[in-house]
């Protein structure tokens, strides 16, 4: 007798057709080993069907809530972080790209002279703005100097730290309109 | 779907975070249940369910409003776990850690008590033995009534697939059921069973 193929149709529930229905009964009532596999299959699948929902702890929607704030954030760090990489990588790629397009048009004695002629240039400047900037306070009257050195030097570094605390929190946090859409 | 279903999912989609939220608490029980049943521990069920309904607040805008929602969360829910189970390669199941919520009842019946849990424990042992995405299709057939078509659609099948599942599933557990049942037999539990299928 061909136990598999009852067994198969014990297995395939509500998919067989009346005949099969009726066959699979006629083998039961002569066959306890189906028999018996179907009252497990039936006792088992019974255990699934009264089995309740599990349902999570209290307060799963506020923990939903608080996640999403989190979630947000993360995702949005994220975000910068891979912007200032794309920033970082664009940089290095232009500065390769322009090693590259120096190595092919000069030769290594041309990029010493240039380097020295460079240097030079810069050494130069900088002696003339130290030269502008000592007639220019020669010019100030005696009392002015400190006072407004103080007020530049404490605007500046005001500026500077401004600008440094708008960098953090732009790097760490996102930006204000995304925070404010939170 | 009822009708307040509908226009919290419309507003979910215009960005509406109140609507959305209101749908993650109709849908919580069936979500964390599933995410139970999958990954057997109560904290990563939690996790699982939050994950799932981050990556549907994520998704919503795509979500057709012609399909059903829940059937979409739990195809969700679903991957999430089957995806959590393959990375683990290990067995989950802490058979031991059983939610109290569980039980409905505020003041069940102690001896009842016992049995739901002997059941669990049964149940645990045997979807253990299930590949994930075996039990996701007997999870989703015998806690949510969902037919091949609708458990197909949820796991990305085709129809004959799911019943090839189903087919391999339920001989899984009768296997199983016949080899854990002698030692948890129990006159108790079978007062609470439900009628044979």
């Amino acid at each position: 007798m061909n136990h598999q193929l009852y067994k198969n149709w014990i297995f395939a529930e509500s998919d067989l057709s009346g005949e099969q229905l009726q066959e699979l009964e006629k083998h039961l009532y002569t066959c306890d080993d189906c028999q018996q596999l179907r009252q497990d299959l039936r006792l088992a699948t019974g255990l699934l069907r009264a089995a309740p929902m599990s349902t999570p702890i209290p307060g799963f929607t506020q923990r939903w809530q608080a996640s999403l704030v989190e979630r947000r954030v993360a995702t949005q760090r994220r975000q910068v972080r891979r912007l200032f990489i794309a920033l970082a990588g664009a940089a290095i790629l232009l500065l390769l790209l322009f090693a590259l397009h120096i190595l092919a048009t000069s030769t290594p004695v041309e990029w010493l002279v240039a380097a020295f002629q460079s240097t030079f240039s810069l050494f130069t400047t900088w002696i003339k703005v130290q030269d502008f900037i000592l007639e220019l306070v020669s010019f100030i009257p005696p009392v002015v100097p400190i006072a407004l050195w103080v007020l530049i030097t404490s605007g500046l570094s005001f500026l500077t730290l401004i600008w440094i605390i708008s960098l953090w929190r732009i790097s760490s946090k996102g930006t204000s309109n995304n925070e404010s859409q939170n | 779907m009822s009708n307040p279903e509908v226009e919290w999912l419309q507003r979910a989609q215009h960005g509406d975070e109140e609507a959305f939220t209101n749908l993650v608490e109709t849908y919580q029980t069936p979500v964390y249940n599933l995410c139970y049943r999958m990954l057997g521990g109560p904290q990563e069920a939690e996790d699982a369910a939050q994950e799932t309904f981050w990556r549907a607040y994520q998704a919503i805008r795509r979500y057709d409003l012609q399909r059903s929602f829940i059937t979409w969360l739990l195809s969700i829910a679903a991957h999430y776990c089957i995806d959590q189970q393959r990375r683990r390669r290990l067995p989950t199941f802490t058979i031991d850690l059983l939610p109290e919520e569980s039980a409905p009842d505020p003041a069940p019946d102690p001896e009842f008590v016992v049995s739901r849990s002997e059941e669990e424990k049964i149940l645990h042992q045997i979807l253990n033995t299930m590949s994930p995405q075996d039990r996701a299709a007997m999870i989703m057939r015998y806690w949510y009534n969902f037919s091949d078509e609708e458990i197909g659609k949820a796991l990305n099948l085709s129809i004959s697939a799911v019943k090839s599942r189903m087919h391999r599933a339920r001989h899984v557990l009768a296997e199983r059921w016949k080899s854990v049942q002698p030692q948890s037999s129990n006159p108790e539990r079978r007062n609470h069973e439900s009628p044979a299928v």
